[in-house]
């Protein structure tokens, strides 16, 4: 599993607003401070998917950017971490 | 237990990365301007000051001084990438020997300083007591509004068309190409079409080194494991060679034969019965007759030279397959050297639907004495495959200078165009922009200019009818072919006067008469436009040097000076300076922006190109308004205005769902056609030999071009040590084997000898190109060493574009 | 040199470029991408060739030893190339930092400028500088660094020679350009916290390439089995143009 950091960035209203909720609702998600209309977050997702993850967070409305801050493969077992 | 203890602390430093990231004082002040601070530079955005491509970078500035560069990652073009041009663009500032002061010619080599003031009495004075005999010499470099400003200076200003840019050096056949096939220039698809094609050719172009940006754009994608089949068309070995799948050495002029080989072939194969094929193209062929033997072409009658018979004649698709028969691969290979089979191959690729072909080229079918025709075969076969107006397929045509297409075209600063792509012999077009320019009616000249060859030829005659011209942004003294005879020959005709606006000192300042020091680049506001309809702004970022001032400025300054004389056609309709509703404040006010300390008071840019923007619609040409290039980085025409206000631009013109111009329903509509039937053009040319071909007092094909460490006669990227260090001395590259029948090696030196002139240069076999036997390559940015005091002025008919690509010459050693 | 040195070295230089290439080659699987209706390249239409190319003769090759490494000649039986482990001593002395520093600041107009290469090119495919630069390498106590950004297969399109490749004299106009040289090192919050990186990571994507146990001395990392750098080490958001701009991207910004 990999443990991708991000830096992300809202829309303004209720767009952001949702896009916040569902992050905050996702269990791979672990949501960080927040500064004005930004968030940081760590998502854990599959080794092979950290790239996807990024393209995921950019797809969801009200997402306007989102920056990959750090990548971690690690080498945990698939049972140890929330799945999909 | 412990695993998952080490995975809440990778956590948290994952974490403490991505809040770093989002902390206050990461934040850029605006969009399109990157932020201050981070590492005390301030960084502003601009396109690259060099090739067409029109690559996005960021310039980091200190204390009035630029001291970095990076790529733009925003910049659609580049993506983060530059080539080493880019990547030095803020040292061209900085050569020692920049101009800084106007200098006055007092006797042969000997020049004295004078002020701005009398540099400017000077140059009315003489455009004054002969306005007709005036002549202003522009460029692909020059900004958009530097191009603006220049062109009706001269056409609404001056009331004639003797006004043409360097870029009918570069450009001038694939505009006559456009023209020819669609009624409207520049291309149809736009720089994502490398994105998409699966296979990509290559008509006498090395993009390696000459467009380095775009050529790893495409072929970086194999590297993602996409299939791109690289074909080279080349007269010569390339870095572009390299990487290509298949590589075919034709002879000089017979890509002519090589499309018309593709054709007959698709012809074979049916495609002139498709339904797209019927439904959207016309067939055209050439006015003028051809001769019998390709080897004795028509000389033009002066009937088939008239503009009107750019479009052609019309033929039937019958007539068109009866033309095209005697082209079979086999007939083709006698005439090019590619092999039959592979035009076969090239021919099938066209024909797989499940391939999408991409063609591009740059100065091998431009600088060709059959350049419109070339061009148009490369549309033609296109349309007639059916390998058009979807991503990843069609014509390409890459431009050489920043602004060929922004200023040179768009701004139309030609002898024969009017703002916005308008012919100037249309009576309506004129008559619109007397109107726009409030000129009282019949200022604006119905008879086209000289064009450069032209200009430059009457330049140099005693008698002849230009006496003075104003050089701005351009080096014509290496760069105009023939120098002997279009440029040399000013020396021994000493009424003659030539102004330059330079920032250095070059081969054409050595003939000034008056020299004036401008600003360039970043020391000055400006916009560009790239090959690819993409309209890019910036701000001035430092001050220029000493003296030196814009261009732009400069021509404002001389208008106005003309106009204080009293001189009539400097006034519009109203008795007003023509420039003054131009720059107008709100207030009805008319700032005094010819005064250089006024200059940058208000935003001239802004104010001309807001002026300019009005001509770009009648041509579905629609450019935003300034302050949206302001937030973009970059934007391709027609950017046309949403109903929320937002603007949106244009990747794929002429098709249904991407270009807003196209009705609905009609799939493809060439709303510009030249047959007004909503369709363009499939072109016949036949093959025709050029007017010099390699004989037995002149054994050797001549082949010029640059690369990729300078750009273009090197004023610029000779003063920046590290391209000059890799790339210092112009060389001619020979074959081996005519090296050794010469008894030459690598380092010896050899006279590379025309019916024109002659040069000695160093011999390099096997070094950065590999021309075959035969044929010898010489670069053109050395001032030392000019190599078109050899080449051939010689040109397109209809784009009265030079060849400098093939002449004859003989080698010997020296 | 006279007789037949030059000669020796240069088909030392050939053969182990040869190899180099062909293994790499084979490794990276960087070949020319096969398709079914791939035809052999034809290069040259001389008769009799087959499509091949000749290897050039003497006569074609300029003997003359350019390059700021002119002055280096190979030799296959001395020639040794070795990494360094992980865990051997790591020269982290201010001295060793400010001399890399400096001798990176030559190849450089400005940090962050591609570097010049400083050493002839007589190839123009990627895998003859994918052969030294694909994994890096220390040949008897030169470095080949490794490209930091594998992505890419254009070389040449942004690193020029550091040298004289092609015959005659450089000409000499003096430019007053003062390039930006960056930062010598990155802050730390505290005496003995991760520096933060005082350099953009565009297009240096592999930190091995310059901290790694092939760095220069002086930047090398002190802890190379630590293989996720940018956990402890902060970048810049400002430097690597990650903008957040306060107002939304405008509509025609992601249209495709």
């Amino acid at each position: 599993m990999a443990i991708c950091s991000f830096a992300v960035q809202f829309a303004p209203g209720t767009a952001g607003d949702d896009a916040r909720f569902t992050l905050g609702s996702d269990p791979r998600v672990t949501l960080g401070p927040v500064a004005g209309d930004r968030l940081a977050l760590v998502m854990e997702v599959p080794d092979d998917e950290g790239e996807a993850a990024g393209e995921w967070l950019l797809t969801l409305p009200g997402v306007l950017r989102a920056t990959l801050a750090s990548a971690y493969y690690t080498d945990l077992p698939i049972t140890a971490c929330p799945t999909r | 237990m412990i695993q998952l203890e080490r995975r809440d602390f990778l956590k948290m430093s994952a974490m403490a990365a991505a809040a770093a990231m989002i902390a206050p004082g990461t934040a850029a002040a605006a969009e399109g301007a990157a932020p201050a601070g981070g590492d005390g530079l301030t960084w502003s955005k601009a396109p690259c000051r060099f090739c067409g491509t029109g690559c996005g970078v960021l310039l980091g500035a200190k204390d009035g001084k630029v001291v970095a560069m990076q790529a733009d990652k925003e910049a659609d073009v580049n993506k983060g990438l530059c080539c080493m041009k880019g990547y030095h663009v803020g040292l061209i500032l900085y050569g020692q020997d920049r101009l800084t002061r106007p200098l006055k010619r007092v006797a042969e080599g000997k020049y004295e300083a004078i002020s701005w003031d009398e540099a400017l009495t000077i140059i009315a004075e003489r455009i004054k007591a002969k306005p007709g005999k005036f002549a202003l010499y522009g460029s692909g470099q020059h900004t958009i509004v530097e191009g603006y400003i220049a062109n009706k200076f001269v056409k609404a200003g001056l009331g004639h068309n003797h006004i043409d840019p360097n870029a009918r050096l570069c450009m001038a056949s694939a505009a006559t190409g456009y023209n020819a096939t669609y009624g409207v220039d520049e291309p149809t698809g736009c720089y994502d079409d490398l994105d998409h094609c699966t296979v990509l050719i290559s008509w006498g172009n090395n993009p390696a080194e000459q467009h380095p940006v775009l050529f790893s754009r495409v072929m970086d994608r194999r590297l993602k494991g996409d299939k791109i089949h690289f074909i080279d068309l080349a007269t010569r070995r390339t870095r572009s060679s390299e990487q290509a799948d298949e590589v075919h050495f034709f002879a000089p002029n017979s890509d002519l034969a090589v499309a018309n080989g593709i054709a007959h072939l698709l012809v074979k194969k049916g495609f002139i019965d498709k339904e797209w094929v019927q439904k959207h193209f016309n067939f055209r062929k050439r006015v003028a007759e051809y001769a019998k033997d390709p080897a004795k072409p028509v000389d033009f009658d002066p009937e088939a030279i008239k503009p009107q018979n750019l479009t052609g004649a019309p033929m039937t698709a019958a007539e068109y397959a009866k033309a095209i028969e005697e082209y079979t691969p086999e007939h083709v290979e006698k005439i090019s050297g590619v092999p039959a089979d592979a035009i076969r191959r090239m021919a099938d690729l066209f024909a797989d639907p499940s391939q999408k072909v991409l063609s591009w080229w740059c100065m091998g079918p431009n600088q060709h004495t059959r350049g419109t025709a070339m061009n148009s075969l490369l549309h033609s076969i296109h349309h007639l495959a059916g390998q058009w107006g979807k991503p990843g397929c069609g014509s390409l045509s890459l431009t050489g200078q920043p602004s060929a297409c922004g200023t040179a075209r768009e701004v139309g600063t030609f002898c024969h165009l009017l703002p916005g792509h308008l012919p100037v012999i249309n009576p309506k077009y004129r008559e619109l922009a007397e109107e726009y320019w409030s000129l009282p009616k019949g200022r604006i000249s119905d008879k086209i200019g000289f064009h450069t060859v032209k200009m430059w030829e009457e330049f140099c005659k005693p008698d002849g009818a230009v006496d003075t011209i104003w050089v701005q942004v351009t080096n014509p003294g290496q760069t105009l072919p023939n120098q002997k005879k279009l440029f040399l020959k000013k020396k021994e005709c000493p009424d003659k006067f030539l102004i330059v606006s330079d920032v250095y000192p070059t081969a054409t300042t050595a003939l000034a008469d008056l020299i004036l020091p401008s600003a360039m680049y970043v020391e000055k506001n400006g916009m560009y436009g790239n090959a690819e309809r993409k309209t890019q702004q910036w701000f001035k970022m430092v001050p220029p040097p000493g003296e030196a001032r814009d261009d732009a400025w400069q021509t404002l300054a001389v208008s106005r000076r003309l106009f204080d004389m009293g001189v009539e056609t400097m006034k519009d309709k109203d008795g007003e300076w023509i420039f003054a509703k131009t720059l107008k404040n709100p207030d009805g006010s008319v700032p005094e922006a010819w005064k250089w300390e006024s200059y940058y008071s208000i935003n001239v840019d802004e104010r001309c190109f807001e002026e300019f923007r009005r001509f770009t619609r009648l041509k579905h040409k629609d450019l935003a308004p300034y302050q949206v290039y302001v937030k973009a980085h970059g934007l391709r025409w027609p950017v046309v205005q949403q109903p929320d206000g937002s603007w949106k631009e244009t990747l794929w013109r002429f098709v249904e769902g991407k270009d807003p111009y196209v009705k609905p329903g009609a799939g493809w509509q060439f709303y510009h056609s030249n047959s007004k039937d909503d369709r363009a053009f499939i072109w016949f040319h036949q093959y025709e030999q050029p007017p010099e071909m390699p004989d037995a007092a002149y054994p050797f094909w001549l082949c010029t071009g640059r690369v990729i460490e300078h750009w273009h006669s090197g004023t610029m990227t000779m003063r920046v040590p590290p391209l000059r260090r890799s790339m210092p001395h112009a060389y001619v590259e020979v074959h081996p084997d005519d090296a050794a029948a010469l008894g030459v090696k690598s380092g010896d030196q050899v006279v590379v000898e025309s019916r024109r002139g002659e040069l000695k240069l160093p011999v390099w076999i096997n070094g950065r190109g590999k021309p075959p036997k035969g044929t010898v390559f010489v670069p053109f940015f050395d001032e030392r060493l000019q190599i078109n005091l050899v080449t051939l002025d010689a040109h397109d008919p209809f784009s009265k574009q030079p060849d400098f690509k093939k002449c004859a010459v003989r080698l010997r050693r020296a | 040199m006279a007789g037949p040195g030059p000669a020796r070295g240069w088909l030392a230089i050939l053969c182990a470029g040869i190899m180099g290439v062909a293994l790499v080659g084979l490794a990276l699987g960087m070949g020319t991408p096969a398709t079914a209706w791939t035809a052999p390249v034809s290069a040259r239409p001389d008769p009799g060739l087959d499509g091949a190319l000749p290897a050039p003769r003497y006569a074609e090759i300029d003997s003359r030893a350019r390059g700021v490494n002119a002055h280096y000649h190979s030799d296959l039986r001395t020639l040794v190339s070795r990494t360094p482990g992980l865990a051997e001593a790591v020269d982290t002395s201010e001295e060793s930092r400010r001399a890399t520093l400096a001798r990176r600041a030559a190849r450089r107009a400005y940090a962050g400028a591609p570097p010049t290469i400083p050493h002839p090119v007589d190839a123009n495919q990627v895998e003859a500088c994918y052969a030294c630069h694909g994994q890096g390498r220390e040949i008897d106590g030169l470095i080949a660094p490794k490209i930091s950004h594998q992505r890419y297969t254009n070389c040449t399109q942004c690193h020029a020679q550091g040298g004289t490749p092609g015959p005659g004299p450089e000409l000499a106009i003096p430019n007053l350009f003062a390039g930006d040289q960056g930062p010598s090192s990155g802050v730390r919050a505290y005496p003995g916290a991760p520096p933060q990186m005082p350099h953009p990571t565009t297009m240096r994507e592999d930190c091995t390439s310059c901290h790694g146990v092939l760095g220069g001395k002086g930047m090398r990392t002190s802890h190379p089995w630590r293989m996720n750098c940018v956990q402890c080490h902060a970048q810049s958001a400002t430097l690597n143009q990650s903008y957040f701009g306060e107002e939304p991207p405008p509509p025609w910004a992601g249209q495709k």
